[in-house]
């Protein structure tokens, strides 16, 4: 006879849940599949969405801080390659994050139907994010070899960071996915948040314009490692060790609440929803 | 019967729900940090229910009788208020069924989507694959984004797909009456041959005729309290009388209790 499960209103859970989702680890891939394929289903550009997205924002950030500031980024090659290295670590994040803070209300319909871990909705819509990424990454190597950035070999562990900025927008996007669903507005506030705090990363810029009464905003950012990293391994500069180190930290500081707050949360949320 | 063996065992679960114009900024940091006083409704109080092995339970009573509710919390889509419940294997539920569609999504690739999540691996999805297609029959639209589907279409390919899960029992809430005369005739022969083949079901209708024929024993359900349960036969039969007797009664308005 198969083994007895209890539920009680409080029902021992396992302490993240990250056992269980390994057990339905099929429902993450299925998850992830759905949406690749949905995703730009009828659309003229298809796929392609996946890369204009970034450029637009490496057009926008070149024209206004290059083109209009006049800033230089003090590193060989051109500067939309050195913009492209940066806005690509950053969508990875800000992407992963938004699309996981949604994930719950947008698929309601799923959890009134199905028992399956609901973490595996935020940390699958993590997924389609970091294949873009991934198909952004050749084409940041496209643009540089065409603009005449000399590459070093340690490019080939830069997707590595992507994967990094994936795990922050979901550590960031699976708290904020339960909290969604009690608190709406806070949907409202995020395409805003990510937008100052994309600002505030030396995504368009380098971290040298920063003066030095602001210097701790770069050092309290947390994304500002993984941007700076990639640019690091992708054009062979040295690698930011301080800052890289803190993201880390940071990272299991932000995902491990946000895997606790998302359990006690998510049981209850289909009553809310 | 002992309850060692059941499949499922409820001991005075109940389940509230709170009511109200949904949540805003301020009720929600209230409830997220307090127990605060809401209008709640009690829409299952203090539930006892068994399924063994073999067995089939059907549940009957007026809109807000609290049937869906109890399948939902088999289901272990909502969690309970107060009690517990015991469950013994692996159940495929049947509740709003083709809610877990994508209208964008083809037949087949719904069909691996809805499978995994009910834990099917692909090998065995594509192996019952043709079984599910012919079921439903819906072969020809197969390779069709489900938008384009009918009602009965989508209806039956829910159906198909969740009947052919290894479960240890079934949950099935009030679908068989929406499909048509031949597919429920199919349904109801299906549900039959999987209880007397080891399996067992819980299904809640108001297909009081179709009850009788599935089920061995019936629950009446009211106000999220249970009237009556006996052999089915019995307590349809009392049920049918009491709507007679005051056939006004179906879907009145549920008064709110007020919490602590």
């Amino acid at each position: 006879m198969a083994q007895v499960k209890i539920i009680t209103p409080r029902s021992h859970r396992p302490l993240l849940g990250i056992a269980e989702l390994v057990r339905h680890r099929r429902v993450l891939y299925f998850l992830v599949w759905r949406d690749i394929k949905v995703r730009y289903k009828q659309t003229a550009l298809g796929a392609a969405w996946a890369v204009v997205h970034p450029l637009i924002n490496v057009v926008v950030l070149t024209f206004v801080f290059h083109s209009l500031a006049n800033v230089q980024s003090g590193a060989q090659g051109s500067y939309a390659a050195f913009t492209f290295g940066g806005v690509l670590p950053w969508t990875v994040f800000a992407a992963s994050a938004s699309r996981a803070a949604g994930a719950l209300i947008g698929n309601a319909h799923l959890l009134g139907r199905y028992y399956f871990p609901r973490l595996a909705l935020p940390l699958a819509a993590c997924g389609a994010p970091l294949v873009d990424a991934m198909v952004g990454f050749v084409v940041y190597l496209i643009l540089a070899a065409a603009t005449g950035q000399t590459l070093a070999g340690t490019v080939a562990v830069a997707p590595l960071v992507l994967f990094m900025s994936a795990l922050w927008g979901s550590a960031v996007g699976i708290a904020l996915s339960a909290a969604v669903v009690w608190i709406r507005d806070i949907r409202q506030v995020l395409p805003l948040l990510f937008q100052a705090w994309m600002l505030a990363t030396p995504v368009g810029y380098p971290a040298s314009l920063v003066p030095d009464k602001y210097a701790f905003v770069i050092a309290l950012n947390p994304m500002v490692g993984p941007v700076e990293t990639f640019r690091a391994l992708a054009t062979g500069g040295p690698l930011p060790a301080e800052s890289l180190v803190l993201s880390a930290v940071a990272l299991v500081a932000v995902g491990v609440p946000s895997l606790l707050f998302f359990r006690a949360a998510s049981q209850r949320c289909i009553d809310v929803i | 019967m002992s309850s060692s063996s059941a499949l499922v065992v409820m001991r005075g679960v109940t389940k509230r729900y709170r009511l109200g114009s949904g949540p805003t900024a301020a009720t929600a940091l209230r409830g997220l940090f307090s127990r605060g006083h809401f209008d709640e409704v009690e829409a299952v109080s203090k539930v006892d229910l068994e399924l063994q092995p073999g067995q089939t339970v059907g549940l009957v009573g007026s809109n807000g009788a609290g049937k869906s509710t109890i399948l939902r919390l088999l289901a272990e889509i909502t969690p309970p208020t107060e009690g517990r419940i015991e469950l013994r294997g692996r159940p495929s539920s049947l509740l709003d069924v083709g809610a877990g569609f994508h209208y964008e999504l083809t037949g087949r690739e719904n069909i691996l989507f809805s499978g995994a999540i009910y834990g099917m691996t692909r090998a065995e999805i594509r192996e019952k694959l043709p079984r599910i297609v012919e079921m439903a029959q819906v072969d020809r639209f197969l390779d069709t984004p489900m938008k384009r589907y009918s009602t009965g279409m989508i209806l039956r390919l829910g159906i198909a797909i969740a009947m052919h899960v290894d479960a240890d029992f079934m949950l099935i809430d009030e679908i068989i009456s929406a499909a048509d005369a031949s597919f429920q005739r199919q349904l109801e022969s299906r549900i039959g041959a999987y209880v007397r083949g080891g399996g067992a079901a819980i299904i809640a209708s108001h297909e009081l005729e179709l009850l009788e024929r599935l089920c061995h024993t019936a629950v009446h359900l009211d106000q999220g309290r249970v009237v009556r349960r006996g052999p089915a036969r019995d307590v349809l039969d009392a049920y049918r009388a009491d709507l007679d007797q005051k056939p006004d009664s179906e879907g009145v308005e549920r008064k709110p209790v007020l919490s602590k």
